[in-house]
């Protein structure tokens, strides 16, 4: 579904992601763990292109995705629920979502994306800026959503979101792969979360990836190592 | 204020209170477009001005093409839309040429445009040469309504308030109600995040500027029918139309209304009585004591940041 081959990404002159390779296959969930500041943010803007490579290929099926911008790689099949939620303050829940039709050309905003959110339904009316953090994720989700993803990129869904809602959201997670033919690219810090949706665990430490494993073998200990500061 | 009766004095507040509807409706038209720019997208445009005296010169060359085939009591609707076309046009080769390098650099923008607006009134008065101009009036927009004897209310006056209505009503519509309303608030928003939903974030932008140029355009077409125009016309009504969007509050398209509404009144009514200097240097103390206590402007937009 994804490729990802030798991509190096910089700020100015100073190289921050390394010649990282990934690939991941249609259905499945990823994990990318690390540290603050070992590339997992950057790494994902640059999947969605809001950085660009400067070197390496990005693919969806088959398909480089590397040279284009954002807007076309969601129409491609990429979307995006940034760290800190990124959610349009002042726009409605509702304006929220519709944000993310734009690069279907749907005019309605699907009823299941209610049916996973029903709190987005209940809020539909206020402004984005006024809902807490968790329902604020739950919005990013789900204007990541409506733009109908192949590949489903969250980096950090957990930061700053109490525990209740992180199960709930990991719930959400597993809900969205039972419904949906896709595959979800996760960055995170918190192992039991990434345990309850990840297929596969990979470590990433100062733009390397340095680790990798599936679910059924990670060594928690082990893992716990590279995140615990 | 002795020496009026009651009634005249009821008399002046109604007609000068027009007066300052007149003046009320120009700015708004002036600074809808403005609020788009510069609340929406954050672009200093010092050259909004311009924009607005495009307008009022593409209604001055229509209706002297009208005025050779007697024609000057249609053309003027005609002008409005012309006017928009005209200077969104402008606007959509500004944004390619000058603005879209700049978005992350707000403050140069000021400088870009700035220069843009020197260029602008040099090709003006290159052009049209430096004496102000006035566009035929049709028929229909001179003369007067009188509701009693005592007040006077111009025609012209009332058109462009109508005019004002429509046009605010429609970019009210067009940025709450209309998909791409939707995408163009996004974009202001987080432009980063807006393409990263799958909006196509630079025609956005061009169209976004073009749309608030346009505004201008008949801002200035509005503006020939109560006043002549000139190669620094523009340049005249920047800074009343900047005070107006930031006292209202840059975000907010309502703090705009009140906003204009606020200061042409009161600047027009202490006209009457006092100086037109000792009004507006009242009205721009005013404006400032407001903002020191409210920053942000009168009305804005209370989220979670």
């Amino acid at each position: 579904m994804l490729q990802v081959s030798d991509l190096k990404v910089s700020y100015g002159q100073s190289e921050v992601i390394h010649g990282i390779a990934l690939e991941v296959e249609m259905n499945e969930t990823v994990a990318v763990m690390g540290r603050n500041g070992m590339g997992k943010t950057t790494l994902f803007k640059s999947l969605i292109g809001a950085l660009s490579a400067s070197a390496g290929d990005i693919s969806l099926d088959g398909k480089s995705v590397t040279s284009m911008e954002s807007y076309d790689r969601v129409k491609h099949g990429i979307a995006y629920v940034p760290q800190g939620r990124m959610i349009f303050p002042t726009l409605t829940v509702e304006e929220n979502i519709r944000t993310g039709l734009s690069s279907t050309g749907k005019r309605n905003i699907p009823e299941d994306i209610f049916a996973l959110f029903p709190v987005l339904w209940d809020m539909r009316k206020r402004k984005g800026g006024n809902l807490s953090g968790g329902q604020q994720q739950q919005l990013a989700i789900a204007r990541a959503l409506v733009t109908d993803p192949k590949v489903l990129l969250l980096d950090e869904p957990t930061e700053g979101i109490q525990p209740s809602i992180i199960k709930d959201i990991a719930n959400v997670l597993n809900e969205i792969r039972k419904l949906r033919e896709i595959s979800i690219i996760v960055s995170e810090q918190v192992l039991s979360f990434t345990m309850a949706i990840a297929d596969r665990i990979i470590v990433i430490e100062k733009g390397n990836f340095i680790r990798e494993d599936r679910r059924e073998e990670v060594d928690e200990a082990q893992i716990s190592k590279y995140l615990s500061v | 204020m002795e020496g009026y009766t009651a009634s005249e004095l009821m008399s002046i507040v109604a007609m000068q209170g027009f007066a300052g509807i007149s003046l009320f409706s120009v700015l708004l038209l002036m600074a809808l477009g403005l609020a788009i720019i510069f609340g929406q997208m954050g672009v200093i445009n010092m050259a909004h001005g311009e924009f607005m005296t495009i307008g009022a010169y593409t209604t001055f060359l229509l209706s002297s093409m009208a005025g050779e085939f007697g024609l000057v009591d249609y053309y003027f609707p005609v002008a409005i839309i012309v006017s928009f076309l005209v200077a969104f046009g402008v606007g959509y080769l500004t944004e390619w040429a000058l603005i879209r390098h700049l978005y992350a650099r707000p403050l140069d923008t000021l400088l870009a445009t700035w220069g843009l607006s020197l260029m602008l009134q040099q090709i003006f008065r290159t052009v049209f040469g430096a004496r102000e101009v006035s566009p035929a009036m049709p028929g229909w927009l001179q003369g007067s309504w009188q509701p009693t004897d005592a007040i006077d209310i111009p025609i012209n006056g009332l058109f462009v308030l109508g005019l004002t209505v429509l046009l605010t009503t429609a970019v009210l519509y067009y940025l709450y109600k209309s998909r791409s309303g939707v995408k163009m608030r996004a974009t202001t928003q987080n432009r980063m995040m807006a393409g990263a939903v799958g909006i196509n974030t630079k025609r956005v932008d061009r169209f976004t500027f073009a749309l608030g140029c346009g505004i201008a355009g008949v801002a200035g077409a509005a503006f020939t029918t109560i006043a002549s125009t000139g190669p620094t016309t523009g340049s005249l009504y920047i800074v009343d139309t900047f005070m107006v969007v930031v006292f209202g509050g840059a975000a907010s398209l309502f703090g705009t209304i009140a906003s204009a509404f606020a200061i042409a009144e009161a600047q027009s009514i202490m006209e009457f009585f006092m100086s037109g200097s000792m009004a507006k240097v009242l009205t721009l103390l005013f404006v400032v004591g407001v903002l020191m206590i409210r920053p942000e402007g009168l009305f804005s937009v209370k989220v979670r940041k």
